[in-house]
């Protein structure tokens, strides 16, 4: 019956997660423990799970900080209302500015508890004057003093006051440890907390640090000898958890927003939302297919029903109105996840799949034996688009009924290291050493491992790599406190996309806190608390794709040829071909390097083969070895193997490879008998990452049941090994068809118009794996130029000319303010400028504007200017502002500077915008350079094994952590990306050289591998010329 | 030509070669402060160069392009060594000529009787051989035109220097090096090329002055460098004496001719300084710091007889050199409701001489030590500048004053262990012995778990006399009287 705990979710204040307060009260022998963390809910969420789990009660409260007078007033909820009441006030604090007192606030349902540090002044006035208020406000029987015995000098003295208040006061006395921590040895992080929150050092905090560990929670026996001379506090104690305990979140009240009428504008009864569920989708299936066929009419029916009795009719009349709402503001969108399993979903028009045709699972979506809300993940496009969807949403159920969810952030290696060497007085050299020795995968970080033993001999490796003798006073406190604080809550972030609503308002479910974005608030539970609490969420994802598809295809109707991506042929040769010869830059999903030197091998030719390519290169598969059987099955030089004889239906279309997460589950249900429930925890383990100790439980399970089913270790190795690399990056079936409809539409636009396809790409990047000037080289090699900016031709976005030439937006000049861009194009709207002086006169770029536009070009095409420098020299000098001159008619120049050579128009074209649409760096060299170097066309041509030197521009650096220390670079030249293999040893030798150039000119020979592809492998490596180019790559992701 | 300007190239780093006895053919960089992995090349020499290195660049880019490169720290103190070498050799060369950089000097050549430039350059450059830096000459009409013509590496026209070059070396001002760069400009000569009115209505008149500068239409005049005063003084004793009435008889004399010339140039004292060296070789220095500027030789005299006393000699000495710090000198008036020392040298002197007595490590005024552990304390130095910390918030458990034992007295105490403490029965030895008829505690005390971990927990106790006693026990069996409440 500890009370008032707080734990790490008070976020720099108590060192224990909720979940090991819980775990130890359990042990312990306490029947309830009270978590009143700072501020907010944030950490009731788990307690209450993990107290499910262990057979306990969470007492929900909170402790409010520098309210009405008092420094930390501490609440704890004794009932629904009381809960609803707190945390609306909790969202006032932190929404509000100008809330700071309770007296006005009803907060009835609460119960108040002075606690000796309650005051900045704990004088016997001021604790009098506390006490009384508290009492007037909350009601006498719902106010509490509490004591402490931290064993503490003056304590006794302070705690006599207390008394004699109570007693003068009658109020009731209650025993309590505030526990900071769940076990005295926590009390090393809580004293690093109290560093890090003070932004001090150990040595340097002195008394801000207990004078004792004895903040700990204690047994009920503890509390009871502890309190001998109060007895009456300590019975009020179990009496007040005892009242408090009537309230849990199993009963939070939440319920999802019924759908409004759009007629009457009133919300629809259950009956009426099924009704019109069932309205919407008929309509859908019509726009859908021309007939329906049995299998279609039968699952549709069956889904209904499904959807029916769970009661989440109201759900789908949701989500189709947000997605009927993007469509109607032209906001591409689609549906993935599990969704795509549903043929409602397709139906109305939420994903892009149909389900049947795909033999799609309805179960793994929803099902009537699991009682969780059905996951739709929804991708927009990225940006200000996606905001508008999101802002919709917090209109239509403003004010306070919609939140993003929350995403604790929590101490990852490096953060852990740095901030515990820092407050241990190390110097800032050390984590940067043990932070690049973890980048570069070269040692461990303590994080996961074989045994708890073994990890922390690796992690002391490692901090002795970084410079830090073991011998040191201060080497094990680093090593005991970096473990202790690694994963710990370090604060509140947003999630990305996961969005939560309510229609009487979510304050009183959970507090809300402002989102560091502008109009946006978070509630204080991420996803897998909302999840766990029956909150449903729908994530509003950013698919940069997305946004350069929707440009696309805008771009098709503007020029006469629109595309309905819904219509176009899922078996298309031409789209096929590509994807074959792996030429792919730019498009979703399969355009790394190694999705590139995959499709040779796969030679995908059906739909369900870019789904298959797209699951495939994922880490996932990578670290369950299951690649390379895949395709080695598919080109028939393995035989297939289904691991056990039960897991043909399974594995049959992935050949014997498990490759999706609904396999793994069947397989475990299949093997191990699991029930929909234990898949459905498998699956959440899985998902969810957060916590080993979910893996290490359901796999110990998974063996369990094997072993009653006398499995054969052998099979049983394998299957754990499946679910091993899946609890890593879980892959979904579906989720790999709705991301392979996006990566077959972007191939498909990429064949058939690849003009508007490259248009959508550079407007808007940053996106995808490479950079604009790769793009445009890759436009090149498909026989589409770019024009370049032009103040007289470009608007703000790139445009397309005609089919084989786009012109480059004023927006691709780094520095070009956006209003002066729309500037030039708004005043050559009416009348073209006729002169330099005229431009300027008219858009007044500042003087930075104009330089960077005449260095780029951008100016050449107005008359009397010859070249760049010619434009360099006459934008230097403003304009006369002379009443009676002539300023649109041009004046005749003195030819003063020589025009740029085309090295130096390349320097300033990838200075200035980042790319070039003249000709490639290395056509350029090439001019210059006597030596005879391979090409990335000419590889093609080389007999393996050849020796020959190559270079070009670095475009990619790869060193995935599954390929043993050998690195991977892609290497662009004017004929296209040439791909080298350095091996560990090479890479090691070279490896300045290879991190810190832009240019290389690497040694080494043919070699070519499966579907025919050459790689060169690296014998050495060399610095080329150009290194101080402004280019960009994708490196080390 | 009238003006020569020498210019020793990169001399934070070249000194450092030199020092080292490193080849010039090796190629060296001078590494920015702070962290290593973010730093980069602050100055490279020539060698260098060969490798397209230049100041700025990353050092892993550095080290990935020339693998052999040597990284070297900044010295501060072997550069402004060698910078008073370089002065010196120039101060040789000529009576008149300016200190224009820390590595450039400007020389007027018009009161030299020069017969062949080449030959003075020639014999100047080998001339400085000694000092082992590259020596860059350059010669001009002007001291401007000496000075660029000595920026540029390759020869000894001012026109052919490049403009990056200039830029980097910072000593003219080119306010936009980017702009010039981006007009394609390489040199001073591509810039003297442009018209000149053009120039300064684009850019302003900084380049419009450079403009004029590299053809020589402007004339500026030196700033003729002078050795600083020097208020320093030493005397060797022949044969060495063995006490100090000697050395200070001699210092005083010493002393009044260094007041006189510091009062000459109205300045006072703030500073004494001493080097005694001693027939064995060895040696002893310090600074005696000054509680108020004085010009007073008596007031000196006594700080340095007051630390002479202070001080045992290891051998005769047989030189003594002394040095006064130079300040404005302090003119103030006491008030009468002023609160402060009349005299602070005065007061100074009796607390070094008390110093002496006591031993430096215990002499301080006490100050308490932001910690749990109690009576820790730390001796802070008596210094003029020392500010009486603001008093710690303390809250006493009890009215009683406590006469603490400093330090504690070990004492044999018969207890039983109760829960997680020991519970103290019987005071068996010390001063105060006795049964305990009634115990306050215990209040356990923990710290420094992250160095030099401390744990003890404290009684109050109440003997059978009626003494009330301080105990504190430290596991796993020393029992201590910390105090008694008096």
């Amino acid at each position: 019956m500890e009370l008032l705990a707080k734990s790490s979710f008070s976020f720099l204040r108590g060192s224990s997660p909720p979940e090991a307060l819980i775990e130890r009260a359990a042990e312990l022998g306490h029947t309830s423990l009270g978590l009143v963390d700072h501020m907010g809910y944030y950490g009731s969420a788990r307690a209450h799970a993990a107290a499910q789990k262990y057979g306990l009660k969470a007492i929900t409260g909170a402790t409010l900080e520098n309210i009405s007078h008092f420094r930390a007033l501490t609440i704890l909820n004794k009932s629904r209302l009381g809960y609803q009441n707190l945390s609306r006030l909790l969202t006032d604090l932190h929404c509000e500015q100008d809330v700071n007192n309770f007296r006005a606030r009803d907060l009835t349902g609460t119960h108040a508890v002075l606690t000796p540090d309650s005051l900045h002044n704990p004088t016997k006035a001021n604790l009098l004057a506390a006490a009384t208020a508290l009492k007037n406000h909350f009601g006498p029987g719902n106010v509490s003093i509490a004591l402490h015995r931290h064993f503490r000098r003056g304590e006794e003295k302070r705690n006599r006051l207390l008394h004699d208040l109570a007693a003068h006061l009658d109020l009731p006395l209650l025993a309590t440890n505030s526990p900071l921590y769940a076990t005295r040895p926590d009390r090393l992080l809580a004293d690093a907390f109290t560093c890090l929150r003070e932004h001090k050092t150990l040595d340097d905090a002195g008394r801000l640090l207990e004078s004792n560990g004895e903040r700990f929670l204690k047994s009920p026996q503890d509390i009871h000898s502890l309190f001998t001379g109060y007895p009456q506090a300590v019975t009020h104690a179990y009496a007040l958890a005892e009242e408090c305990s009537t309230f849990s979140l199993s009963n939070l009240g939440y319920r999802f927003p019924s759908y409004q009428n759009p007629e009457t504008g009133e919300l629809f009864t259950d009956r009426e939302q099924c009704e019109y569920l069932r309205h919407v989708v008929k309509k859908g299936l019509a726009t859908r297919f021309r007939i329906l066929s049995n299998k279609h009419t039968q699952q549709i029916d069956e889904e209904l029903r499904t959807i029916e009795n769970l009661g989440f009719s109201g759900y789908f009349l949701i989500v189709w109105d947000l997605v009927r709402f993007a469509r109607s503001q032209g906001i591409l969108c689609q549906g993935r996840g599990s969704a795509a399993n549903s043929l409602v979903c397709y139906a109305i028009g939420v994903t892009s799949v149909d389900p049947v045709e795909g033999g799609l699972l309805f179960e793994r979506f929803l099902s009537e034996n699991r009682q969780s809300w059905p996951d739709i993940d929804i991708d927009f496009p990225s940006g200000e688009r996606r905001e508008a969807v999101i802002q919709y949403l917090f209109k239509k159920y403003a004010p306070r009924g919609a939140a993003m969810t929350a995403n604790v952030i929590t101490y990852k290696p490096r953060s852990a290291f740095r901030e515990m060497s820092k407050i241990l007085g190390f110097p800032e050299s050390i984590a940067n050493r043990f932070t690049d020795l973890c980048s570069s995968g070269e040692s461990s970080t303590g994080h996961g491992g074989p045994t708890p033993a073994e990890q922390t001999m690796a992690l002391a490796d490692t901090i002795q790599r970084s410079g830090l003798s073991p011998s040191h006073p201060r080497f094990q406190p680093l090593l005991q406190l970096y473990q202790a604080i690694l994963d710990s809550p370090r604060h509140l972030g947003q999630h990305s996309g996961g969005m939560v609503f309510c229609d009487d308002g979510l304050d009183h479910i959970v507090p809300l806190q402002p989102a560091s974005m502008e109009n946006r608030t978070v509630l204080q539970w991420d996803k897998d608390d909302c999840e766990d609490l029956g909150i449903v969420k729908v994530d509003l994802l950013g698919l940069g794709m997305l946004a350069a598809m929707e440009d696309t295809l805008r771009l098709c109707e503007q020029r006469g040829h629109p595309v309905n991506l819904a219509k176009i042929s899922k078996s298309d040769p031409a789209t096929f071909d590509l994807l074959c010869r792996a030429d792919t830059v730019g498009t979703f999903q399969v355009e790394s390097r190694a999705q590139m030197a995959t499709l040779p091998i796969m030679q995908p030719r059906t739909f369900y083969d870019v789904a298959v390519e797209v699951a495939i290169i994922r880490p996932g598969p990578i670290v369950g070895d299951l690649v390379h059987p895949y395709l080695n099955r598919r080109t028939g030089r393995e035989q297939i193997d289904y691991i056990h004889p039960d897991f043909e239906p399974i594995l049959k279309r992935t050949l014997g490879v498990p490759l999706f997460q609904e396999q793994v589950l069947r397989m475990a249900m299949v093997i191990a008998g699991f029930t929909g429930v234990e898949a459905d925890f498998l699956r959440k383990a899985m998902s969810f990452k957060k916590s080993d100790d979910r893996m290490n439980e359901i796999i110990e399970k998974l063996k369990r049941r094997m072993n009653e089913r006398r499995i054969t270790p052998s099979v049983q190795e394998r299957v754990i090994q499946s679910i091993g690399s899946f609890a890593l990056y879980g892959f979904p079936e579906s989720h790999a068809i709705s991301f392979a409809l996006i990566a077959y539409a972007s191939c498909w636009l990429k064949v058939h118009r690849p003009v508007e396809f490259y248009c959508g790409l550079i407007n808007n990047q940053p996106m995808g794996f490479y950079s604009v000037n790769t793009l445009l080289q890759d436009a090149r090699r498909h026989g589409i130029r770019a024009k370049p900016v032009s103040v007289l031709h470009s608007m703000v976005e790139t445009g397309v000319l005609n089919d084989a030439t786009l012109r480059l937006g004023l927006k691709r000049l780094k520095g070009l303010q956006r209003q002066t861009a729309e500037r030039i194009v708004e005043s050559r709207s009416e009348v073209q400028f006729a002169s330099l002086p005229d431009f300027l006169t008219r858009v007044s770029p500042n003087k930075k504007e104009r330089r960077l536009l005449a260095a780029s070009g951008a100016l050449n095409d107005l008359p009397e200017v010859e070249h760049r420098r010619d434009a360099l020299w006459q934008a230097e000098q403003l304009p006369l502002d002379d009443l009676f001159a002539t300023p649109l008619s041009p004046q005749p120049q003195e030819k003063v500077l020589e025009m740029m050579n085309a090295n130096e128009r390349l320097n300033t074209d990838f200075a200035l915008q980042g790319a070039t649409n003249g000709p490639h760096p290395m056509r350029l060299w090439r001019q210059e350079q006597s030596a005879t170097l391979a090409t990335a066309a000419s590889l093609y041509e080389m007999p393996h094994g050849k020796p020959l030197r190559i270079a070009g521009l670095v475009i990619c650096r790869q060193r995935p952590g599954t390929a043993k220390g050998h690195c991977f670079i892609s290497l662009e030249d004017e004929y296209g990306i040439a791909n080298l293999f350095v091996p560990r040893k090479t890479f090691h030798q070279f490896k300045l050289i290879i991190t810190s150039e832009s240019f290389l000119l690497a040694r080494g020979r043919v070699q070519i591998t499966e579907g025919g592809q050459p790689t060169v492998y690296v014998t050495s490596l060399e610095p080329l010329g150009h290194s101080d180019l402004a280019t960009t790559s994708h490196d080390f992701h | 030509m009238n003006y020569a300007a020498l210019h020793f190239q990169d001399l934070p780093l070249n000194c450092l070669l030199a020092r080292d006895g490193t080849p010039q053919s090796q190629p060296a960089a001078l590494l920015s402060q702070g962290e290593r992995e973010k730093s980069h090349l602050i100055a490279v020499n020539q060698a260098a160069r060969k490798f397209s290195l230049s100041p700025g660049l990353r050092t892993t880019r550095g080290l990935a392009r020339c693998p052999d490169l040597l990284l070297l720290d900044p010295d501060p103190i072997e550069e402004k060594s060698a910078r008073r070498e370089a002065l010196a050799f120039i101060d040789s060369l000529v009576p008149d000529f300016e200190l224009t950089t820390p590595e450039t000097f400007l020389l007027d050549l018009s009161t030299l009787l020069i017969a062949s430039e080449s030959d003075w350059t020639k014999t100047t450059i080998a001339a400085s051989s000694y000092l082992a830096l590259p020596l860059q000459i350059g010669l001009g009409k002007t001291p401007d035109l000496a000075h660029l013509a000595s920026l540029n590496p390759n020869n000894n026209n001012p026109l052919t220097l490049k403009i990056a070059d200039l830029a980097l070396a910072k000593t003219f001002p080119l306010p936009h090096a980017a702009v010039l760069q981006l007009w394609g400009l390489q040199t001073l000569d591509d810039l003297t090329q442009l018209p000149r009115q053009g120039l300064a209505e684009r850019l302003g008149s900084d380049l419009a002055q450079l403009h004029d500068l590299a053809l020589g239409k402007t004339h500026r005049l030196l700033k003729l460098h002078r050795a600083k005063d020097h208020y320093q003084v030493e005397h060797q004793f022949e044969p060495a004496v063995i006490n100090h009435e000697p050395v200070l008889f001699i210092a005083k004399r010493l002393l009044q001719t260094l007041c006189t010339r510091l009062d000459h140039h109205q300045r006072a004292a703030t500073e004494l300084r001493l080097h005694l060296l001693f027939e064995n070789g060895a040696a002893h220095a310090r600074k005696l710091a000054l509680s108020e500027p004085t010009l007073s030789h008596k007031v000196l005299l006594r700080t340095l007889h007051t630390h002479l006393d202070t001080f045992t000699a290891p051998a005769p000495v047989s030189e003594f050199y002394l040095e006064l710090l130079p300040t404005l000198p302090r003119h103030s008036q006491h008030q009468l409701f002023q609160r402060g020392l009349k005299d602070p040298n005065q007061f100074a002197d009796t607390l070094r001489q008390l110093s002496a007595i006591v031993g430096p490590s215990n002499f301080g005024i006490p100050q308490p030590l932001d910690t749990h552990r109690p009576d820790s304390t730390t001796l802070h130095p008596v210094t003029p500048d020392f500010k009486l910390p603001p008093p710690q918030e303390n809250q006493p458990a009890t009215n009683l004053p406590l006469k603490r034992q400093r330090p504690p007295i070990s004492i044999n105490v018969a207890s039983e262990k109760r829960g997680r403490h020991q519970h103290p029965l019987a005071v068996l030895t010390g001063p105060h012995q006795g049964q305990i008829r009634s115990v306050r505690g215990p209040f356990p005390l923990s710290g420094s778990w992250w160095e030099s971990s401390w744990q003890h927990a404290q009684w109050d106790i109440e003997l059978d006399d009626a003494l009330l006693l301080q105990l504190s026990f430290t596991p796993p069996r020393k029992w201590h009287l910390l105090g008694i409440y008096a």
